[in-house]
């Protein structure tokens, strides 16, 4: 069932069984799983089914720090959220993502890679994945010519990927608004979130709209799943009951802000061709490796997760930075730049046809961001059209994270050198070990993590293992806002199998 | 690319200039890039900045002439990777053995 917030009644009051907030990635898997159940499901989405820039600019924002996307670019605001441009790219966090390392500060998820297992399996559905397998053997067998590089699997390994083309707008809009027991609701922008008065429950959720309608929703229970960014907005902007916001005692809300570094840091120069669709991506592939460290070689090393993909040199050397391109606040500019971009760099690399550079790529790192309390989000004293405290975003960077991108591509190098492959060349602000800083042009995934960590201990976390806000017995949090640590890899198959796992429970206490 | 092989003499050593040849990365590279990386060794490394030494410092241990040098030259590049013999140069990560070899390269050229 489909209704526009804006076509009711001003004041109007909503209820159900459960009321989740936000129909983007997160907030539709759970949504889905609640279909042809005994409860009445309340599916609020800010935005309607197309683009809107009005609704869009709500996400308009400043950041400080390392230089950032703007912040109206980083999410898209409506029915099916950021699937509506993604690139796809799927695969599991790796168990050492989960487990508390030493070197790691604040690492160490109160989950198991092993307990998510089962949710991933789910989660391969709902994002219309092959089968939940990411082991080479299985895909060298499946697709022809994967040929590894005869790398040490000591220290080196082939890391797979599947793509997704789900885009959940297209794929799920029919499926939820014709589910007789979700009610979902277009242009209903959660404002402001009221608990009850000793603030361990969550009363009602305030809606406000464009139209300049105000209405009310209740449920049982209320799931947020607005975004790692949002959600922590929207319980810092519900301060009217508590100075600090909902869920903030211990002032975490927000903090722990990590991104994906993803930037091209080296070059691999092969002596000779190596005949192998393993490493590269074209159209229509299912799947491909990106090189990873092994656990034990990370630990080794104290270094954070991460992995290499490559990328044709001849193209690599005609791309701009993402960061120079995706400069638009306007998400649909920005990704017209960035597709741009690609076309023109692939164009100029068709002019060079031989030479060694034939042979070269560059190395992309993909590496998660290590935990750091001072990258956090926080509210603005400037307010969006409809009256919430607008985000400021301060991102920042840690020495761990350099040193793990360098000493990867260090280890990377050997092997190459071992296996006699080629040679491997730095980037330039990779190549003194002493310098700790960053190009202003670094790149990042576009992926939002952190912002209300999962931690049994509430000094910790703001969620705890079930996703559940401390302290506020119905208010669960759903998506990359959760993640302890943020892995190497994309954040949505492992959101999405976390807000299947966190589904189950809810259903579990109703 | 082509790099000059022959026979040079050095004082009074008399070497097979394979040996100042990189193989792999002679795949890689053309000779003016060998040349600068050589360079640049010599600069990083200034007590092995002469013919002399360095020839001493990569015939160590294997015959100076003969069909092998590139085989043992192989084998104890990869050596070098394995025990963390490595010189970056110019971002490159390569072994010491080829830093030598492009110094040496480098030091012919500019005869």
């Amino acid at each position: 069932m489909h209704i526009d917030a804006r076509n009711l009644d001003n004041n109007t009051i909503i209820e159900g069984d459960i009321c989740i907030i936000g129909a983007g990635t997160a907030g539709i898997s759970i949504a889905l799983d609640w279909i042809d159940t005994p409860y009445k499901v309340i599916l609020l989405e800010g935005g309607g089914f197309e683009y809107d820039d009005r609704v869009q600019n709500l996400y308009s924002g400043k950041t400080t720090g390392q230089n950032y996307y703007p912040l109206k670019s980083t999410r898209l605001h409506y029915f099916g959220g950021t699937t509506g441009h993604w690139a796809g790219m799927c695969s599991p966090y790796d168990p050492i993502d989960f487990i508390k390392r030493d070197w790691v500060p604040d690492s160490g998820w109160p989950i198991s890679r092993k307990e998510l297992d089962p949710f991933y399996e789910r989660a391969h559905k709902t994002l219309q994945l092959g089968p939940y397998n990411y082991d080479f053997d299985y895909w060298k067998s499946e697709v022809p010519n994967l040929i590894s590089f005869p790398l040490d699997e000591r220290v080196i390994w082939n890391k797979m990927w599947q793509f997704s083309v789900a885009r959940f707008n297209d794929l799920y809009g029919t499926t939820i608004t014709n589910a007789k027991n979700v009610h979902l609701f277009t242009y209903a922008n959660v404002v402001d979130i009221i608990a009850n008065e000793n603030l361990t429950g969550t009363k009602e959720v305030r809606i406000k709209n464009h139209a300049g309608k105000t209405h009310i929703a209740r449920a049982k229970r209320f799931i947020l799943a607005c975004g790692a960014i949002q959600n922590a907005r929207l319980l810092l902007a519900s301060n009217s009951q508590a100075s600090q916001g909902l869920g903030n005692k211990n002032d975490l809300v927000g903090r722990y802000f990590m991104e994906h570094l993803e930037h091209a840091s080296a070059e691999l120069w092969l002596s000779k061709p190596f005949p192998s669709n393993l490493y590269t991506w074209s159209s229509g592939a299912i799947t491909r490796a990106e090189l990873a460290i092994t656990e034990k070689v990370q630990t080794e090393n104290q270094i954070l997760n991460g992995t290499v993909s490559l990328f044709p040199l001849t193209v690599g050397r005609n791309l701009k930075s993402e960061m120079d391109v995706w400069n638009n606040e306007d998400p649909r500019k920005s990704a017209e730049k960035f597709w741009k971009d690609i076309s023109d760099a692939r164009a100029a690399a068709k002019k060079i046809k031989e030479g060694s550079i034939s042979r070269a790529f560059q190395l992309h790192t993909r590496i998660e961001q290590a935990p750091n309390p001072k990258s956090r989000v926080t509210i603005l004293p400037e307010k969006d059209e409809l009256g919430v405290p607008k985000t400021k975003l301060n991102w920042e960077l840690t020495e761990l994270d350099k040193n793990s991108i360098r000493k990867i591509y260090q280890l990377l190098g050997q092997q190459i050198g071992i296996a006699g492959l080629g040679r491997i060349r730095l980037n330039e602000f990779l190549r003194d070990e002493n310098d700790t800083s960053w190009p202003s042009d670094l790149n990042a995934g576009w992926h939002h993590m952190g912002t209300t960590r999962m931690n049994d201990n509430p000094k910790k976390g703001v969620v705890n293992a079930n996703c559940q806000v401390h302290g506020i017995s119905n208010l669960y949090l759903a998506g990359s806002g959760c993640f302890t640590t943020s892995g190497a890899p994309n954040p949505t198959l492992t959101l999405v199998a976390l807000s299947l796992r966190l589904s189950d429970y809810v259903r579990g206490k109703m | 690319m082509v790099i000059p092989i022959g026979f040079y003499n050095c004082s009074d050593t008399k070497y097979d200039s394979t040996i100042a040849k990189p193989i792999l990365l002679s795949n890689i590279w053309d000779t003016q890039t060998m040349t600068e990386i050589g360079e640049l060794y010599q600069k990083q490394y200034p007590k092995e900045n002469t013919e002399k030494k360095l020839i001493e410092l990569l015939s160590k241990d294997i015959s100076i002439s003969g069909n092998d040098i590139p085989v043992s030259i192989t084998s104890r590049i990869e050596e070098d990777f394995k025990t963390d013999k490595i010189v970056i140069l110019d971002g490159w990560i390569l072994s010491v053995t080829e830093g030598r070899q492009c110094a040496l390269f480098s030091l012919i050229q500019s005869k």
